[in-house]
């Protein structure tokens, strides 16, 4: 049984830093390490966009976490699907819940500002369906916290560097994921964000 | 004459209007501090030793306030991305997510993972005046 919910806010940031946050995978397990600090490339597609990860905590001793399939999707789109527990035997509702996640930043032109739309689609058996809703409140909980410490991020460096300076993330030196898709998109020598329209390669 | 503590011993000329209290620095850990005029620096005290530095990552302007002490009390790590940095030089020690990402670090047009960037703390210079601390508008240590 199919449970779908959207969770949609503004984040007072251009939509090139958003995506720059996104893509800047070495703040994951520092800055939300309260969540996971362990993140561990276990394979990718890089062509295709697609990185199968695995992010972990300790908990009592134990390290457990999930795996995730993420995948970019150029300019704004994110998707995250194929949740597994870790270790496998974990007892986890991702055994008998499928979920999968699109978030999409669109330009707000006037204000020169991003609007988050996180798209999630839960896979219940029957007998979780009573529970769909708290299943959704926990998981729009932790998106909103984890978005909370970007936007103090964002925030902190809009005011020492500039609301629309992104120029660290390009820098030569500077990892981020699917770099060249980023800065053919939100590069010196790019052109701005048409909302609603993904400008082509 | 009137002079109270705060008016005596004279501040240096060239210091932050509002001096550090010697006394209310917690060893070994990151203390964080308004000097005055805008500046926020971050002291570490290390026996008799300070390492005091402006409160902003110079990778992505972090709050070194909230960085933490290294097990080696010799570096601090910034909150955001990890960035480790020596204390006594200020400058960048490791990048813990060079190990981490490892596998998707590979060279291209826009990312040359053999530049290393020379990043450095912003180390302050700081006088000890009775039990204060003042912090200088000028880089190094006094």
């Amino acid at each position: 049984m199919k449970h779908r919910f959207t969770l949609e806010y503004e984040i007072d940031c251009p939509v090139a830093i958003a995506v720059a946050v996104y893509l800047d995978a070495e703040h994951y397990v520092f800055l939300h390490k309260k969540y996971s600090d362990t993140y561990e490339v276990l394979s990718h597609d890089l062509p295709g966009r697609k990185i199968f990860i695995r992010e972990s905590w300790e908990l009592f001793g134990l390290r457990i976490g999930q795996t995730c399939m993420t995948e970019y999707i150029p300019p704004a789109t994110f998707l995250n699907y194929d949740i597994q527990p870790y270790p496998w035997w974990l007892p986890s509702i991702h055994h008998v819940m499928k979920s999968r996640t699109k978030l999409v930043y669109t330009e707000i032109p006037e204000r020169n500002s991003t609007w988050s739309m996180l798209e999630m689609e839960l896979d219940i058996p029957f007998w979780l369906w009573p529970f769909r809703r708290w299943v959704q409140r926990a998981i729009e909980r932790l998106k909103i916290e984890k978005d909370e410490q970007d936007i103090d991020m964002i925030r902190r460096r809009a005011a020492l560097f500039g609301r629309e300076n992104n120029s660290i993330y390009l820098a030569d030196h500077q990892f981020i994921l699917h770099k060249e898709d980023y800065a053919r998109h939100f590069g010196l020598n790019s052109k701005p964000l048409d909302p609603g329209k993904v400008p082509a390669p | 004459m009137g002079q109270n503590t705060t008016d005596w011993p004279p501040a240096p000329p060239d210091a932050y209007s509002r001096p550090i209290e010697l006394r209310g620095l917690r060893g070994n850990a990151v203390n964080v501090r308004d000097v005055g005029d805008g500046m926020e620096v971050a002291v570490v005290r290390r026996g008799d030793t300070l390492h005091v530095w402006r409160a902003v990552c110079p990778h992505m302007g972090g709050p070194l306030g909230e960085a933490t002490l290294c097990a080696d009390g010799a570096s601090l790590q910034c909150p955001w991305h990890g960035y480790v940095f020596d204390l006594e030089s200020g400058r960048l020690r490791d990048n813990p997510n060079e190990q981490i990402m490892s596998v998707l670090r590979r060279p291209s047009a826009c990312f040359r993972p053999e530049r290393t960037p020379k990043y450095a703390l912003t180390l302050l210079a700081y006088r000890v005046v009775g039990e204060q601390v003042w912090v200088l508008r000028r880089r190094g240590a006094e």
